[in-house]
Order: structure tokens, then C-alpha cells, then sequence
């Protein structure tokens, strides 16, 4: 198991590299001048040529690169070129309201997938999985961007008993989390229903029904268990995904996130802080994936034999 | 069958769900797009005035789509440090954009010491205390031009700083004196310069130092992505009677969310609302609107790198072939969010003229045209995607007088660096900010080396007209010669002049105290307030 875990991490520095150049190479070559943008029209060329090379923007990209990384290997992330903000402190400053949105969202997943998967497989084929599988269509059907806007406007606007842009309140996340929840619990109700009804035609619970087991204790404990396991991935992969790919919920909702942040240093060729996002949203979404591959193991004693070598 | 009744009835429910959902977007129709009939800004019985008498909300939430980047006045050339700052840092000296007057804001008077323009003494006012408790003194000055020209220190240096100045003098503790290279009759014009505290930058870390200023608000609590804040000032040298607010915060919420934010009561203002939401925002019963000229002159540009500008009958049919009104139609929400203007300068500029300009008129383009054997000319128009209807728009007007304009697409961060490289003829939708001295302004978009002339503009005429008024010795004697110069760009349209970006704002209908500036740097939010009682 150690074994795999230390393989894994090897890969992750691995991937680190790989990002940060296809990110600084891509944001380097990417047509526009940050350089006027940061000094503004008044600035005279003598001004902008000073300014282009304290940046360091004369020198040839495979430079500017070998310096970023070296300062990278030594902790330091750089500063963003608009007011030279710490780019570390700045991600760091934006990441727990992107945690907090992702967990509220993920939990919000659960509570709607688990129940309504299990149900409609348990159930299936009557008017419960019917409208089980309807309503994941819809879920799955309807525009992130669009839901969100009829939420604000709906429990925002004309109920009041959301805000409808910021974070400040603890009621505040509860728009967005939804609105990047209906489309995973979807995807999970369906995957839920899938597994649970793959695993509830297997011979051994034909034998435990045979034998007397109670429904819920065939369900619940012998099916469910089973059926865990593509739900923790798909389940994963979706808490994964929100931390980078929350940018259109987080615009809506004006959500102070990294996926915002993110979006800003592009938009405003901010290599350093572009950069250095997406070098730490890789490292946080390669360590949950390394850690749900961990829980694989506890959940399902044939992985941690395989680890084991058994 | 069952399981088929069961499929179509939830298939039934899901359209009957999509359906109601798609009704909530909708609304009148009229009441959304309603033409624009008469200047809708805020009327006098609805704006609140300020009597003493009444309660104020300690704070008040302003809307603004943009994080702070910088506190510091020169850290940042963006439009939000731009109006942040101004609340914590007070000019030297301020053009007035109500009166045209150029007033003394720390500079109690000035004088031209020469006669002639060539040294000024700024007598400053005595007692003015910065936000660390330090008086201001001449020292300040010296030190804030010296430092705040230099791009190695600050990336929005002080303008042509080095080119008029050859140094700044301490006279005494309240008296400071700018020796210029050349006679600068109208340099008091150029001192709209935010003054930092030099003994803050002598004992401070400079991260704290740049937050020193002498405004009425000082620095509050920057919550990254969040929210910006300032707190007032109690010992601000005007004192704090027109202030009644303590703290004022600003909630970073982008635009399309800012109209449901004003609406639900989670900002009581915004001076920077899209015109796209004006007429949503003007019929809400519990907001009023504010509209007002602002100081963004659009522009369409040429590439005189392309002989056939140099040809000022072709430029002249190019501004009777368009038709401004149909931009500002199309372009700007049907005239909400601008206004159409013949002459570059913008009339809260100092020195604006009323000028005899070239109008519409497609007959007259087609036969400049014809006359210089250009029918069926290609014209390329480089415009960025979200000025595309724009480009639309001048592509129709030009195919009308016989020209074959093509439109090119361009990445818009690559903007000015294309103004000087790209293969284009005329570029479309640019804009001036056009706040600050004149003669300035004119500099730098029309001289030679100018350093907004990306589009390399040089007319010996105009080089003439420039050389001849920098000999003026007073700025009385400089306005008649400002007055030519305006008619001069009229009538040989170095760039065609297209409207004047209008400046709207909305607030509850319990706020008072809003300025809505024509100059994003003047922005004089920090006169809000909101009335809880009375």
C-alpha cells in the first residue's frame, strides 16, 4: 500500500511539471500584452520597455520558466502582476470558500443520490423509478448557468430567504452548492440505481433472500456495501471537479473561490498567478484522488489485497 | 401499457416544469427594451437631502464588479484603485468638473512665479493631518512627485512628469516650488496628484505606508474576492459634516448579479450599473437611477500606417459615411449608455468647444470616395467579439458609400499592442478617458510619439498648432487656441469622434448623497449615505 502511495506522489511531481509548463508556456504565448494593460494607455513606451523588463517579459520563455520553477521548488509561487499580491497567500485566502462550497454541494449529492438511487432500483420499473429517472434527466439536462440564475432570482429576489451573490453568510453557499448539486446528485442518482441493481440481481443475494434476510439488511448491508464503490468514484471524481470547475456557479454567485480567481489572472494574463492556481488545484485534486483510492482499499478488501500483494 | 401511461406523464411533468421555469425568465416586454424618451436621471423631490436631523445607517454596501488590486493611488492604473483611493487620498489641486474651475484641494492658492510658466509656488494649506497623524507638509509633495513619477517605485506614474519638471523645490514647511523645463501656462491643471505621506514611507513597511493618505476615509478591511472597505476619518481637515457615514463597503459582485443584489436590498448602491439593466432597475419601485455624462469619448480609429488615411478626403468620407446614431442605437442599449458627440473632447473636459463637425451624410461620403478612385476599396475593421454589433454597424455604413469593409475579430487584451502592429485600416469602439489637462490629452493621441498615438497619426499642421500654443504665457490666452484646435480635429478627423459613454448608477430609495461623477477618478461615492430614521 506504501508502495503505491509513494508511486503516486512520484506521479504527482511529475504532473506538477507537466502543468506549470503547459500553463506558463500557453499563458506566455497567449496573444496580448500584459505589460500595457498593467501601466494603461498613458504610459509612455520608455515606461512600458522599463516595466517589460523588471517583469522579466524580454526574456525567452524557456528563461522565464527555469526561473519560475526554481523559485517554485523553494516555496515561492511569485506575485501576481496587478499590485503584487502574493499569489500562495492570495490562493490560500480564496481556497476554504471553495472547499466549503464543494463539501456543502457534495454532501447536498449524496443526500439527494444516495436515497433516490437506492430507491429506484429497489424499486424498479414502477412509478417511483419512473419519476426518479425523469428527475435525473432534468438534472442532468438543465444548464448550470440557467438553474442558477432561477434559484437567485427565485430564493434570492422574490422569497428573500437567500442572498443572492457573496459569501459572507453561512446561508449564502446554500444557492450555489445547489445549483453544482443538481447536476452531480443526477449523474449519482443514475450511477446509484445502475450499481445498486447490478448488485441486487447477484446469486449471493438471491441465497441470503433465500435464507431469510430481512429486505433492509439485504439492501443495506450486503448490496449497498458492494455498490459503494463506482459511486465513491463517480462521487469523488465530482468533488474533484468542483474545485476547478466551479468557475460559472462561482461568476453567478459572485462566490469568492479560486475558480473566480483563477478566471481573473487569465482573463488579465496574469502568468504567475494563472500559474500558480493551477499548479495547486492539481496538487488538491491528485491528493483527494490519492485518498479516495486509499478508502477503495477499506471499503473493498479485493483492492487491498491487490495493494498487499495477495 | 401502464409503464407507457407512466413515461408519458412524467415526460408530461418534466415539459410542464421547464415551462413554468422558462415563464419566471420572461417579462414585459416593453418594460425591458422601452425606448429611451426622456433623460432618466434621479429627480430633485426623490433625492434625499442631508439635514443633520436624521439617522444615519452607519454603513452602507456599495455594488462593484471588480476586486481591489491596490490601495496604493499609483499601484494600479484600473478604475477601481482609481476611485478607492480617492476617497482615502486627497489631490494636490482638482479640476472641477461641475464648474470647469481648477481648485485648490491641499494647495490653499498658487502662483505663477515667473510670469511666464515656467516655475509655480503652491502654498499649501496649514493643519492637515494624514491618516497616521503626521501633518502634511512641503516635504509630502516633493516626495510624492519624486517618487510617484519614477515607474521603478509605482506603475501609474505622474504624466510627462520628467518632461515638465526639472525639480521640485522646498521653499518652506507649507510652501513648495515646481521649477518647469518650459512655460506651462496651464500647469496647475497637471497637479491632480494624490499626496502621500513621506514620513509614513520613512518609518512604515511600504505595504502599509501606501495605505497613508489625508481623505476622509481611511483604509478599512480588504477581504480578498469579498469585499473592499474604508472607515471615515474623524479628524479630516474639512471636517466630517458631509460625511455621516462611518464605514463604507464595497461588495465585489460581478455585473450580471448587481441588479438582483440592489433589488434584494444586499447593497443600497451602485455607481457602476450595465445600461443594459437601467430600464429593469429604473421601474423597481424601491430604487431610483442616476444617469450622467461621462468622461469616455469613443472613437473610431485609423491606421495611418495605410497611405490612404493620410488622405484627409478619405478620412472625411469615412465620418459622413457613418451614422453615430445608429451606434449608439444598436451599441449602446438605444442611447442609455451613451450619447452621440462630434467633437473628441468631452464636455466636463477643461477647454471643451463647441465645433462645426463633419455630420451624416452618405451622399457626400460616396462622392469623396468616387473622387479619389477608391470605389470598392477593401476596408478592414479590427474589432474585438463584444464590439462586434458595433463593427456591424460601421460595416453596413461603409458598404452603403461603396467601400467593402471586412471585419476582423481580435483578442481583446491584444488590443493596443494590435493598434500599433496589426494589418488593419480602422479600428472600432477605442476609448479616451478623457479627465485631466487638455493639452495633455491632446498630446498624447494626436503628436507624433504621443503616447496614446499607437495608430501613428503626424500632421505637421497640428504639430504647428502645438508648438504655437505652448508659447502662450497664460491659460486665458491657451483656451481661444484649445477652441481651434477642437475645430481643427473636426474638420481633418485625425480619429471620428462617436459618442460619450454615459455614467449610471441606482441606489435604495433611502440613499442620499450620490455625486455621480463624469470621471471615474473623481467617483464621490464617499458622500453616500442611508437614512434609517427620520
Amino acid at each position: 500500500m506504501w508502495r503505491y502511495i509513494v508511486k503516486r506522489i512520484l506521479t504527482m511531481v511529475l504532473l506538477i511539471f507537466v502543468v506549470s509548463f503547459i500553463v506558463f508556456t500557453l499563458m506566455s504565448i497567449a496573444p496580448g500584452d500584459p505589460v500595457r494593460s498593467i501601466v494603461g494607455e498613458n504610459a509612455t513606451e520608455e515606461q512600458v520597455e522599463i516595466m517589460r523588463e523588471a517583469l522579466g517579459y524580454n526574456d525567452p520563455i524557456i528563461e522565464r520558466y527555469g526561473r519560475y520553477m526554481k523559485d517554485l521548488l523553494r516555496g515561492d509561487f511569485g506575485k501576481s502582476i496587478y499590485g503584487a499580491k502574493d499569489v500562495l497567500q492570495e490562493y490560500m485566502q480564496r481556497l476554504p470558500y471553495t472547499v466549503w462550497l464543494a463539501a456543502v454541494s457534495i454532501v447536498f449529492t449524496i443526500l439527494i443520490s444516495l436515497p433516490l438511487g437506492i430507491l429506484a432500483a429497489t424499486k424498479q420499473n414502477t412509478w417511483i423509478d419512473t419519476i426518479a429517472s425523469a428527475a435525473a434527466m432534468c438534472g442532468l439536462s438543465v444548464p448550470g448557468f440557467w438553474l442558477g440564475i432561477m434559484l437567485m432570482l427565485w430564493f434570492g429576489l422574490n422569497l428573500g430567504w437567500f442572498p443572492t451573490t457573496g459569501a459572507e453568510t453561512l446561508n449564502s453557499v446554500v444557492l450555489p452548492a445547489i445549483t453544482l448539486g443538481v447536476a452531480n446528485a443526477a449523474l449519482s442518482t443514475r450511477m446509484t440505481r445502475s450499481a445498486m441493481l447490478d448488485t441486487l440481481r447477484m446469486d449471493y443475494l438471491r441465497t441470503a433472500r433465500a435464507k431469510g434476510v430481512a429486505e433492509k439488511v439485504v439492501v443495506f448491508r450486503h448490496a449497498l456495501g458492494n455498490a459503494l464503490i463506482p459511486i465513491i468514484t463517480i462521487v469523488g471524481s465530482q468533488f474533484c471537479g468542483l474545485f476547478g470547475g466551479a468557475m460559472i456557479v462561482e461568476n453567478i454567485f459572485t462566490w469568492p473561490g479560486i475558480g473566480s480567481l483563477t478566471i481573473t489572472a487569465i482573463r488579465g494574463h496574469d502568468t504567475p498567478l494563472a500559474t500558480g492556481c493551477c499548479i495547486l488545484t492539481t496538487v488538491i485534486t491528485s491528493v483527494i484522488l490519492l485518498a479516495i483510492d486509499v478508502l477503495y482499499a477499506y471499503v473493498d478488501p479485493r483492492v487491498k489485497a491487490k495493494y498487499q500483494g495477495r | 401499457m401502464k409503464k407507457r401511461h407512466l413515461r408519458l406523464i412524467s415526460m408530461a411533468l418534466t415539459l410542464l416544469l421547464m415551462v413554468s421555469l422558462l415563464a419566471g425568465c420572461g417579462g414585459d416586454k416593453d418594460e425591458q427594451k422601452a425606448p429611451l424618451e426622456e433623460e432618466p436621471v434621479v429627480s430633485e423631490s426623490e433625492e434625499i437631502e442631508l439635514t443633520g436631523e436624521q439617522t444615519y445607517a452607519d454603513t452602507v454596501y456599495i455594488a462593484y464588479p471588480n476586486d481591489i488590486t491596490s490601495v496604493n493611488p499609483y499601484g494600479n492604473t484600473d478604475a477601481v484603485t482609481a476611485f478607492y483611493t480617492n476617497a482615502v487620498f486627497c489631490n494636490l489641486i482638482e479640476n472641477d468638473w461641475e464648474t470647469g474651475e481648477v481648485v485648490g484641494v491641499l494647495a490653499e492658492d498658487w502662483e505663477d512665479v515667473n510670469g511666464d510658466g515656467t516655475a509655480w509656488r503652491i502654498n499649501l494649506k496649514k493643519g492637515i493631518k494624514f491618516h497616521d497623524g503626521t501633518e502634511l507638509d512641503a516635504e509630502d509633495v516633493k516626495f510624492t512627485w519624486e517618487y510617484a513619477k519614477d515607474i521603478n517605485n509605482v506603475v501609474k506614474t505622474i504624466p510627462s512628469a520628467d518632461a515638465m519638471v526639472k525639480d521640485v523645490v522646498v521653499e518652506d514647511t507649507y510652501t513648495v516650488v515646481f521649477n518647469c523645463n518650459y512655460g506651462i501656462p496651464d500647469f496647475p491643471t497637471y497637479l491632480e496628484i494624490d499626496i502621500l505621506s513621506k514620513d509614513a514611507y520613512d518609518t512604515m513597511d511600504v505595504a502599509e505606508a501606501e495605505k497613508i493618505g489625508c481623505g476622509p476615509y481611511m483604509v478599512g478591511e480588504l477581504v480578498s474576492g469579498v469585499s473592499y472597505a474604508v472607515e471615515r476619518f474623524d479628524d479630516y481637515f474639512e471636517g466630517i459634516d458631509n460625511y455621516p457615514t462611518k464605514e463604507i463597503v464595497f461588495k465585489v459582485i460581478y455585473d450580471d448579479a448587481i441588479p438582483a443584489a440592489l433589488q434584494a436590498g444586499e447593497v443600497d448602491y451602485c455607481f457602476y450599473v450595465s445600461p443594459a439593466n437601467f430600464n429593469l432597475l429604473d421601474s423597481d419601485p424601491n430604487l431610483k437611477t442616476y444617469k450622467a455624462l461621462g468622461c469616455q469619448s469613443y472613437y473610431i480609429g485609423m491606421n495611418y500606417r495605410h497611405d490612404v488615411w493620410n488622405n484627409v478626403e478619405m478620412r472625411q468620407a469615412l465620418a459622413k459615411a457613418i451614422n453615430k446614431d445608429d451606434i449608439v442605437n444598436v451599441c449602446f442599449e438605444n442611447g442609455i449608455g451613451a450619447t452621440a458627440n462630434y467633437n473628441f473632447c468631452v464636455p466636463s473636459g477643461k477647454g471643451y468647444a463647441e465645433v462645426d463637425a463633419i455630420t451624416y451624410d452618405p451622399d457626400g461620403a460616396k462622392e469623396l470616395v468616387a473622387k479619389n478612385g477608391k470605389e470598392g476599396m477593401t476596408v478592414s475593421i479590427m474589432a474585438t467579439a463584444n464590439a462586434k454589433a458595433y463593427a456591424e454597424v460601421v460595416q453596413a455604413n461603409l458598404m452603403a458609400v461603396g467601400l467593402s469593409p471586412v471585419i476582423d475579430i481580435v483578442d481583446g487584451s491584444n488590443w493596443a499592442a494590435l493598434k500599433k502592429t496589426g494589418d488593419y485600416d480602422i479600428f472600432v469602439n477605442d476609448y479616451a478617458s478623457y479627465a485631466g489637462a487638455l493639452l495633455y490629452n491632446f498630446d498624447r493621441f494626436f503628436s507624433v510619439g504621443g503616447s496614446s498615438n499607437l495608430y501613428d497619426f503626424a500632421s505637421d499642421e497640428w504639430e504647428a498648432m502645438m508648438a504655437d500654443i505652448r508659447t502662450c504665457k497664460t491659460y486665458e490666452e491657451m483656451l481661444p487656441k484649445f477652441a481651434e484646435m477642437q475645430q481643427w480635429a473636426a474638420d481633418n478627423v485625425p480619429i471620428i469622434p462617436i459618442c460619450i459613454g454615459n455614467t449610471i448608477g441606482c441606489a435604495n430609495k433611502d440613499v442620499g448623497g450620490v455625486k455621480l461623477a463624469p470621471s471615474l477618478n473623481l467617483m464621490e461615492y464617499q458622500t453616500v449615505y442611508k437614512v434609517v430614521e427620520g
